[in-house]
């Protein structure tokens, strides 16, 4: 019969004030216990002098000082020896007994001889009716579940007693017991130790029983079981998982053990992928920490071991009934799902409001106008050059590795050859022919992508629908249509995702790992966009930490992948001392009819046009007037000036600078030539900057008419929305029609054409074709010089082009040999050149055609150059072919060089390193049903919204 | 105003002014933008000057006198009439010395210098044969010549008594595919048998020029090679009904040019009817004015000038036999390119012969040069700019160099010995070698060494 409780309380300020007041409560409330302790032995654990003074004062038999960081089990442990009751109370600093706890739990020993372990019930701090904890078993995978906490108190658990166990704050354990078992075990870190404690008595053949009438109040510092709090998660979910593995371990049959340990690491990997798809990120780190902490302590497990075989009185059968089954897992997990929180979102109405019939419009009217693209194999002219011929070669070509253009170029392909990849995949047969069929539904695809960055700043159906057309109607869009730039146009499609997914990106991770991985792909089109991003990125960063207090790890997080992904590229350019490179626009260099860096050109691109041609109209009225084309974008402008005078001005402001940002990048792309197209500087596309500009003047606009616009003037909004549509159609007419026979035959205004399949003769297409194993060094001589380039396979391809060999500034030594090669093969050396072309892989040598309206140097140098390739007794020569004179390098050819050893090791781990990044962000987008209950409870258009929604 | 009302219009009036402000501030800003200069980064692209590995020195040479038709049996059967004696030098380097085999065993010398010490090999090589048979009797030199691939010939004639032969040999590794075209009084014409000539890798092809273009009194022959470049020469044989009146071997031009010069013309004699030296000159392009400056060797007064319109295409020929018996430099200048070459005769009886001079390029740079065998052979220097200057001329052999003394505007002249010579002009010159005798006349122009290859400008 217990006729003496010894309580141990553990006091770990950890500097924190409100210990010292905890300590306080808990104190006083052990004196007015109904039946007092008996003795009362204080562990100290840290130097506070508050709480010193406090444990002075209290009367208890001994203050045992310990170190700060002493865990709980490790105090209990020093308290051990002093122990002269009975039983044991195990108290921390932040465990308050109500009067009659102390009473009913002694009871309990006292009324039943095989019961070891009297647990209370714990209740919050302040709020006695909600449950803390009472009772705590295992599932089949021997997770701790809490059987009752967080439920509020009816007494609906008063007659539970039988227990597997419990938590260890408050607990009353039998002396010989404690003694026994060896008091808790410090190898769980914290977690389970009243459960890891109530199981090993139970295996000793005692009993471990609640009771709920004894309450105590617990506040959760942490001192005994785990603290509460969203701020240490992470520490939680280490100990949690830490105390699980090695409870595992511990409790498995000997033979289980090794296979157990074995499986940790595979399980980690799996709890990984759970963690990121259950949007938990926090938990990935504790889990490896976890994992690999029980890994490396045998020790601690064999410890653990020894002490249940010591003790071990009865079979584990006695347990399992005690054990949580699956379908009551099930039902808890149900009962989560209820959800009390009614939503807020509003139906997103794509099909209702109109938004589908836009999109179909959309794509009719792009049918219609770009008809003749469809049976057309591949798209020529501008930027555009035909994919690989296979999905293997585009990826490889995306890979950091043999680069496909250049003598013997090996590093980091861009990363805007994973997008064309992407593309090209869509289209596995035929790759090239994915770009015909994105031209054609560009159209669609714009007003589609406008319409849902639109329900992120309006709740208004007919409003969506006008900024998806708007969205489609920009003229940076349609020069990058018309003049073939497949980049620009991937990000202007692109660009309204990232806005849609970006601006909610710190309300959960599903849209915050989307928004990564678009940020990742609009960089990849545009890294001209990167400063801005960057800017933008960094101002969402400070107006989260400031306004919003949570989700900033998940805006930090949106630029992750683009670090990671771009880590390569930006290595290498750094090394080659050319950062400005970085900038420049992925994909084959074409100058177009971009606008000059002088005033009249910054006029047109701040009247959103950057062509010099504004809208193709000069091109369209055989060269008439165009002034009043740069004023049909005026409506828009003049609708998001007014914008930030409406109820929503907040919003404004905030769109208005993304469009000042786009605009300064636009503005400075002009002036900034980093690549080079045959050895001329080609100033940055500042189309990239125009869309970002674009889409912070439609998105205010919109906010301009829906916010702006008072009920009783509602008449206004069709009318303002009607009117800017009109003038941006008028700007846009001959872009449109631009493979249309309307307008002036002799002024093209798209540069589109039907294919070359190849950018080099057919002769070396078919050789070429499915291998990048065959090399072609094109010789184009002109007056200032011969531009020599190699390309392997059978074309030049887009996914090949690189911008680091684009924008180099300095030479390599492959392009020293590059220019000794050709200017021995221009010239009659008698160096057996064809024998150095043969040592490098190169099958074909190809003398480009002279461009139109060459001048008589150029015509010379052409001429003898072809006689100089000529008189090689080892070159065959071909013919003449419309892409200029071939020649094929006769006898053996060594096959290009590889990767060595070390270049292999680097590729592997860039590719899994971005591989790995972009699977991270992908788990954390792929939406869950928990996801998707939690964005419920937002409404969809981001920002303030005073005044309501409509 | 109630308190609630304050605050309402306090908000909406706070609104007002923040949106006017970034208003404002935006519309201010683009303005500013537009104007503001902004920074401009233009790179340069990579941009290397490669220096091409020398190139072999290659010199074909005319090969033998030939003879067309001696056979009754095969009248179009060539035969060789008198053999070439090569003088070639100096011997530094490996030199290979191939024959380019003919179509009747007429077997011309050719010579490769690999390059040594990274620079090409000097190697000049240069030719005579005297033929005395009944049907073709003269003297003729000629030098040996890199191979081109555009050449002009401004010799020959296919009037009656003429015997000429377009010869082209391919000292190469590959075949030459060469074509002909004629430039004669209707204008330019490519006949078929000039077309698509192949001249095989160290083959030599022998054309009758009278199979080209018949009845042909001043012709012009432009010849065409792809794959290889080849050496093209024109032998001119002549015979006045029975007598043979002399043969050459006359040198191509590699270029159209505005201005030419043809050093060391030996005016001789004036037939009665017949002139005894002739200018030939065609402007390939348009229609152009050429001027005629016509100076004695060793004299620096140039004979009053004389224009003459050429049309284009059409060549025209100019007698120049009024002149005093002498050595002369003929200077033409255009204002399009034009081409040339003059005619000279030592008579027209028995025992005549007659020589074909063409126009001299610039000689700029000291280099080898080779004088063939023969009676009366000089070495012609004439001055390419105003200026007097002197051009010093070595023997291989080590004797003392001879200082040529050029008067300005004029030309000057030095007797030599066959062998092998280096020229060094202090100013740029033309030269040629002349060789004048009794009943012996040839003349051949002087090339420069290909100067160094240029370095060659890459853009990787």
């Amino acid at each position: 019969m217990p006729a003496r409780v010894h309580a141990i309380l553990v006091v770990r300020p950890e500097g924190r004030t409100p210990a010292a007041l905890h300590l306080k409560r808990t104190l006083a409330a052990l004196d007015a216990q109904v039946r007092p302790v008996d003795a009362l032995t204080i562990v100290l654990c840290g130097a506070d002098a508050a709480v010193r003074e406090v444990a002075a004062s209290s009367g208890a038999e001994g203050v045992i000082t310990a170190a700060a960081g002493t865990p709980f089990a490790h105090a209990t442990a020093l308290a051990t020896p002093r122990l002269t009751g009975d039983a044991v109370w195990l108290l921390a600093q932040d465990t308050a007994p109500e009067p009659t706890a102390l009473v009913s739990l002694a009871g309990a020993l006292e009324l039943s001889p095989s019961l070891a372990i009297a647990a209370p019930k714990l209740v919050q701090w302040d709020d006695r009716a909600e449950i803390a904890s009472l009772g705590i078993s295992v599932n089949r995978y021997g997770r701790a579940v809490e059987l009752a906490a967080g439920e509020f108190d009816q007494g609906q658990h008063d007659t539970d007693a039988d227990v597997l166990g419990a938590d260890v704050r408050g607990m009353l354990v039998r002396r010989e017991s404690w003694r026994a078992l060896g008091g808790l075990d410090p190898a769980l870190g914290g977690a389970d130790e009243g459960l890891d404690l109530a199981i090993r008595a139970r295996l000793a053949g005692d009993r471990v029983s609640l009771v709920p009438r004894a309450r105590i109040a617990v506040a959760g510092d942490g001192v005994a079981a785990m603290a509460s709090g969203r701020r240490r998660a992470r520490r939680r979910a280490f100990a949690v998982r830490t105390a699980q593995l090695h409870r595992r371990l511990a409790y498995a049959p000997a033979g289980a053990v090794l296979p157990h340990w074995l499986s940790f690491l595979p399980l980690a990997l799996w709890r990984t992928l759970v963690h990121l798809v259950s949007k938990a990120p926090y938990r990935v780190l504790p889990e490896w920490g976890a994992t690999i902490l029980v890994m490396l302590r045998p020790a601690s497990v064999a410890r653990a071991r020894r002490r249940i075989r010591a003790t071990r009185a009865v079979g584990w059968s006695r347990i399992n009934p005690l054990r949580v089954t699956r379908g009551e897992m099930r039902l808890r997990l149900d009962g989560d799902g209820s959800d009390a929180s009614t939503p807020v979102r509003s139906e997103l109405r794509f099909f209702v409001g109109g938004g589908a019939w836009a999109v179909l419009g959309a794509l009719a009217v792009s049918a219609l106008l770009f008809a003749r693209l469809l049976p057309w194999p591949v798209l020529g002219g501008g930027g555009l050059v035909p994919l690989r011929a296979t999905v293997a070669q585009l990826w490889e070509d995306a890979a950091w590795g043999v680069r496909p253009l250049g003598l013997d170029a090996v590093g980091p392909a861009d990363p805007f050859s994973s997008v064309i990849a992407l593309i090209g995949t869509l289209s596995p047969g035929d790759p090239s022919r994915a770009l015909v069929v994105l031209w054609v539904l560009a159209l669609p695809l714009a007003v589609l992508s406008g319409w849902f960055a639109a329900t992120r700043v309006t709740e208004s159906s007919l409003l969506r629908i006008v900024a998806g057309i708007a969205w489609a109607l920009a003229p940076s869009f349609l020069a990058a249509l018309t003049e073939g730039r497949p980049a620009a146009l991937i990000a202007h499609l692109l660009l309204p995702w990232l806005f849609f997914a970006a601006s909610v990106a710190h309300r959960s991770w599903a849209p915050a790992g989307t928004a990564s991985l678009l940020l990742v792909a609009v960089l990849a089109c545009a890294p001209s966009l990167a400063p801005a991003a960057v800017m933008l990125w960094s101002a969402a960063l400070v107006v989260v930490a400031l306004v919003a207090g949570r989700g900033a790890a998940r805006v930090v997080w949106l630029i992750v992948p683009s670090v990671v992904v771009f880590a390569p590229l930006v290595w290498a350019q750094l090394q080659a001392g050319n950062p400005w490179g970085l900038l420049a626009d992925p994909g084959v260099v074409t100058a177009g009819d971009e606008v000059g860096a002088d005033p009249l050109g910054r006029a047109l691109l701040a009247a959103g046009f950057p062509t010099t041609d504004p809208g193709g109209w000069s091109a369209f009225t055989g060269g008439g007037a165009v002034w009043w084309v740069g004023l049909l974008a005026a409506p828009l402008a003049v609708l998001a000036l007014l914008s930030v005078l409406t109820p929503r001005w907040i919003t404004a402001s905030a769109l208005i600078f993304v469009a000042a940002t786009g605009m300064a990048t636009a503005l400075a792309a002009v002036g900034i030539a980093v690549s080079f197209d045959h050895a001329l500087p080609v100033p940055l596309w500042p189309g990239a900057g125009l869309s970002l500009a674009w889409l912070g003047v439609v998105g205010a606009a919109m906010i301009a008419l829906d916010a702006g616009v008072v009920e009783r003037a509602g008449a206004l909004r069709p009318i303002g929305a009607l009117v800017t549509l009109a003038a941006l159609l008028v700007a846009a007419l001959p872009a449109l029609t631009a493979m249309t026979p309307l307008g002036d035959p002799d002024n093209p205004r798209a540069v589109l054409t039907n294919g070359p399949v190849s950018t080099l003769p057919a002769f070396v297409a078919a050789e070429g074709r499915g291998s990048t194993a065959v090399g072609t060094i094109v010789l184009d001589p002109r007056s200032d010089g011969i531009r020599a380039d190699v390309v392997w396979g059978g074309s030049a391809t887009l996914s090949g082009q690189s911008t680091i060999a684009a924008t180099r500034t300095s030479a390599t030594p492959a392009d020293r040999e590059l220019a000794a090669l050709a200017a021995d093969l221009v010239t009659p050396s008698s160096e057996d050149v064809v024998a150095r072309l043969a040592d490098r892989g190169i099958g074909f040598v190809l003398l480009e055609s002279a461009p139109e309206g060459q001048d008589d140097v150029t015509r010379g140098a052409r001429l003898s150059a072809a006689t100089s390739l000529d008189q090689r007794d080892r070159l065959d020569a071909v013919g003449t072919t419309q892409r200029g004179d071939l020649w094929r390098v006769t006898g053996d050819l060594q096959p290009r060089p590889g990767l060595d050893s070390v270049d292999l090791a680097v590729s592997r781990t860039v590719t899994l390193g971005s591989l790995a990044v972009v699977l991270i962000a992908l788990l954390l987008a792929v939406p869950t049903a928990t996801s998707r209950r939690i964005a419920r409870r937002t409404p969809r258009v981001v920002g303030p919204t005073p005044g309501g929604r409509r | 105003m109630s308190d609630r009302r304050l605050v309402r219009w306090a908000t909406t009036s706070a609104r007002v002014a923040a949106g006017t402000a970034v208003a404002t501030a935006a519309v201010v800003g683009t303005v500013v933008a537009i104007a503001a200069p902004w920074p401009t980064v233009v790179a340069e692209p990579v941009r290397l000057e490669a220096i091409p590995a020398p190139s072999d020195t290659v010199l074909a040479c005319d090969g033998p006198l030939l003879a067309l038709g001696r056979t009754i049996e095969q009248a179009g059967s060539l035969s060789v009439a008198a053999s070439q004696q090569v003088t070639s030098g100096p011997g530094q380097g490996e030199v290979e010395a191939t024959t380019l085999s003919g179509d009747a065993g007429s077997d011309a010398a050719a010579l490769r210098a690999t390059p040594s010490d990274g620079a090409q090999t000097p190697l000049a090589a240069a030719g005579s044969a005297a033929s005395t048979a009944d049907d073709l009797a003269g003297f003729a030199a000629s030098a040996c010549r890199p191979p081109l691939a555009e050449s002009w010939l401004v010799a020959g004639s296919t009037s009656t008594g003429s015997n000429d032969l377009v010869v082209l040999g391919n000292p190469g590794e590959v075949p030459a595919t060469v074509q002909i075209s004629v430039y004669g009084a209707q204008g330019v014409t490519t006949p078929p048998g000039g077309a698509d000539v192949v001249v095989p890798a160290g083959g030599q092809r022998v054309i009758p020029l009278a199979g080209l273009l018949l009845g042909e009194e001043s012709p012009v022959v432009r010849v065409v090679s792809t794959g290889a470049p080849v050496h093209a020469s024109l032998q001119a044989a002549l015979t006045r009904t029975l007598l043979a009146g002399g043969v050459d071997q006359a040198a191509p031009l590699a270029e159209a040019d505005t201005r030419l010069v043809i050093p060391g013309v030996e005016v001789l004699t004036s037939g009665e009817g017949d002139p005894g030296t002739v200018l030939r000159l065609l402007s390939p392009g348009g229609a152009t004015t050429a001027t005629v400056r016509v100076t004695a060797v060793g004299g620096a007064e140039s004979s009053p000038p004389r224009e003459l319109e050429l049309e284009g295409g059409i060549p025209t020929a100019l007698d120049l036999s009024g002149l005093d018996a002498g050595t002369y430099t003929v200077d033409v200048q255009a204002t399009e390119p034009i081409v040339g070459g003059t005619w000279s005769t030592t008579g027209f009886g028995e025992g005549a012969d007659f020589a074909w001079y063409a126009a001299a390029p610039v000689f700029g740079v000291e280099s080898v040069i080779a004088v063939a065998a023969g009676g009366g052979g000089s070495v012609v220097v004439a001055a390419d700019g105003p200026d007097a200057t002197t051009a010093t001329l070595t023997a291989a052999d080590g004797s003392a160099p001879i200082e040529i003394a050029v008067p300005a505007g004029g030309s000057a002249a030095v007797e030599v010995d066959a062998g092998v010579y280096v020229l060094s002009p202090a100013a740029p010159v033309r030269a040629a070698v002349a060789y004048s005798a009794q009943g012996s006349l040839a003349a051949y122009p002087l090339w420069p060494a290909d100067a160094a290859a240029p370095a060659v400008t890459v853009y990787p």
